[in-house]
């Protein structure tokens, strides 16, 4: 399968303090999760991606053109679809036409196809009946589907989301993992979340970024694997521990290297993270 | 009525001819009947479906229509959609923004035709070069402002939409402040002269946000407009001539006039020359 976006040697700094180094990365069709702890990078990495943001060293390919170019950077544009962290949303504007903008500045000039589409966008991500409230009389969750809608637009084939799970609702959430799922098998979905929930339901692939740097790259079930044997439950928290925390029912749950006899629990992708990223300091507390 | 809808009935149903009765009878049994459903269908003339189409397309635009401003709906009867909808989302076409900018002119306007004639006028022809250029500085801002990182990747050229808004905003400030001009005392001459450092401040705000944010372009080119205006017309005393009042101020006489003129073309040839440098200036 040929990669959709190829990161070689990508770097970044903002006022002298580095967001990226040496970022090397292929992304597939399919849905790949960024997953990092804060300021680790992920926005920065899908800026760059999303021909918002050039890069310093290093190369990149998007969807088989060069960002660095004004015409590569046309044709990924004509193809993408861009979730920011935060988008800005006109607030005046209805649902509506907010999206009917974006429809706008991703060249779709026909009225009756462009409406046609936003009202698709909006159907999808379930607010087809509040398409006439302005922004600034929705909820905190509806925006951030409004900001899904528009990056819908016109099926692109390289879809960017960044954070797009903050601020839904359980049930919002299990929404957007059904839109995801419906999208055609050759889209290529890169989203950042810290919640690996969020990996393990949506994501069969996943990038670690920290610091800066991708830490790990592959399938969701090889990071869980890097935990298999290496969390277990005690009654205290464990010194050998990299990360120690207080489990729902009472008992003290600890990822890293666990003493003879432990009580070995299954590993998730949440352990795995939790090893890449945690301090390595035996006895750290999480919480 | 027999078990099924019988020929006559059918016809008297298809005509209108039944009475209400007969015809919620006819209505409560094809519910229920295919059969006879079926007959009816075969019996109804073909239905023109473009224009069950062109119905749900009225339709939809009606549902779709976003409560517009006046300007819009101004807008909207010259133009096509996708350019009405670029258009109204910057504050240019806003109603406060109108409001203001016209309501500052009309003061001055007032204050030649009821006041001292000389510092009205003056006051005028400094303050209406500032209407467009605001309205160009708040239109560059709103490029930003409304879909903000969103829009800046997309495949619209910035500079175009930048362009767009430009004439949308000289289209709207020019002829109303000209029109308001006409009104000055003093004749034609003191009518016209905003007009070229107008369209310099303008121009110079396109080319060089390119680099910097809009409005402080504007903001240093109001002040810069503003210091130079006191410096040179400085409350005169009441007794001097008006055309002397203007002429103390370099930027109101004919050679100055050109020059600001030719400001104005080096500044947006400058500014298309170097369009790339808009969409590059969002990406650092």
């Amino acid at each position: 399968m040929t990669s959709t976006v190829t990161l070689d040697g990508v770097g970044k700094r903002f006022r002298g303090t580095t967001a990226l180094q040496d970022v090397s990365l292929d992304l597939l069709p399919g849905v790949t999760g960024l997953l990092g702890p804060n300021g680790a990078g992920k926005t920065t990495l899908l800026r760059i991606v999303a021909t918002a943001l050039s890069p310093e060293g290093g190369s990149v390919q998007v969807l088989g053109c060069d960002p660095g170019d004004a015409a590569g950077r046309l044709a990924i544009r004509r193809r993408l679809g861009y979730l920011p962290q935060e988008p800005a949303a006109f607030a005046g504007f209805t649902a509506f036409a907010f999206v009917d903008y974006v429809a706008v500045l991703k060249e779709m000039t026909d009225r009756a196809a462009r409406h046609a589409e936003v009202r698709r966008v909006l159907d999808v991500v379930g607010l087809g009946d509040r398409a006439h409230t302005r922004i600034r009389a929705l909820s905190g969750g509806m925006r951030r589907r409004v900001g899904f809608a528009q990056a819908l637009l016109g099926h692109p084939d390289l879809l960017v989301l960044d954070e797009p799970t903050a601020g839904l609702d359980p049930e919002q959430r299990l929404r957007f993992r059904e839109v995801l799922a419906g999208l055609p098998p050759d889209t290529c979905v890169l989203l950042s979340t810290h919640l690996t929930e969020d990996v393990a339901a949506l994501c069969p692939r996943v990038v670690v970024l920290d610091r800066g740097r991708v830490v790990f790259q592959g399938d969701t079930t090889a990071l869980a694997s890097l935990a298999d044997g290496r969390v277990w439950d005690a009654a205290a928290p464990d010194p050998h521990a990299a990360v120690s925390w207080r489990t729902a029912e009472g008992r003290i749950r600890n990822v890293g290297t666990p003493p003879p006899g432990a009580d070995l629990r299954p590993a998730g992708p949440d352990h795995g993270y939790l090893l890449l990223t945690g301090s390595g300091a035996p006895g750290e507390q999480v919480r | 009525m027999t078990w099924h809808v019988d020929p006559r009935t059918s016809a008297g149903y298809r005509a209108g001819a039944l009475t209400d009765a007969g015809a919620t009878a006819v209505e409560t049994h094809l519910m229920q009947c295919r059969a006879c459903r079926d007959a009816l269908a075969a019996a109804v003339p073909p239905v023109d479906r473009s224009a069950h189409e062109r119905t749900w397309a009225a339709i939809d635009r009606t549902v779709d229509a976003q409560p517009a401003s006046a300007a819009e709906e101004l807008l909207a009867r010259v133009l096509p959609s996708h350019v009405v909808r670029l258009l109204g989302a910057a504050p240019a076409v806003q109603r406060a923004w109108w409001a203001a900018g016209t309501g500052l002119l009309v003061l001055g306007l007032l204050a030649a035709r009821l006041g001292s004639g000389t510092t009205g006028t003056a006051v005028f022809v400094v303050s209406a070069p500032l209407l467009p250029l605001v309205g160009v500085a708040l239109a560059y801002a709103a490029v930003d402002d409304v879909a903000g990182e969103v829009a800046r990747t997309t495949p619209f050229s910035r500079f175009r939409l930048l362009l767009m808004r430009t004439a949308a905003v000289a289209a709207g400030t020019l002829p109303v402040t000209a029109l308001l001009a006409l009104a000055l005392p003093g004749g034609a001459r003191p009518a016209a002269l905003w007009l070229a450092p107008a369209l310099a401040m303008c121009a110079l705000t396109l080319a060089l946000s390119a680099r910097v944010d809009s409005r402080r372009v504007a903001a240093v080119l109001t002040l810069l407009w503003l210091a130079a205006s006191w410096a040179a017309l400085r409350p005169p005393p009441s007794s001097l001539p008006l055309r002397e009042v203007l002429d103390r101020s370099v930027a109101f006489r004919p050679p100055g006039q050109a020059a600001l003129l030719c400001v104005a073309a080096l500044a947006l040839v400058l500014a298309v020359v170097r369009h790339t440098t808009f969409e590059e200036r969002s990406r650092r």
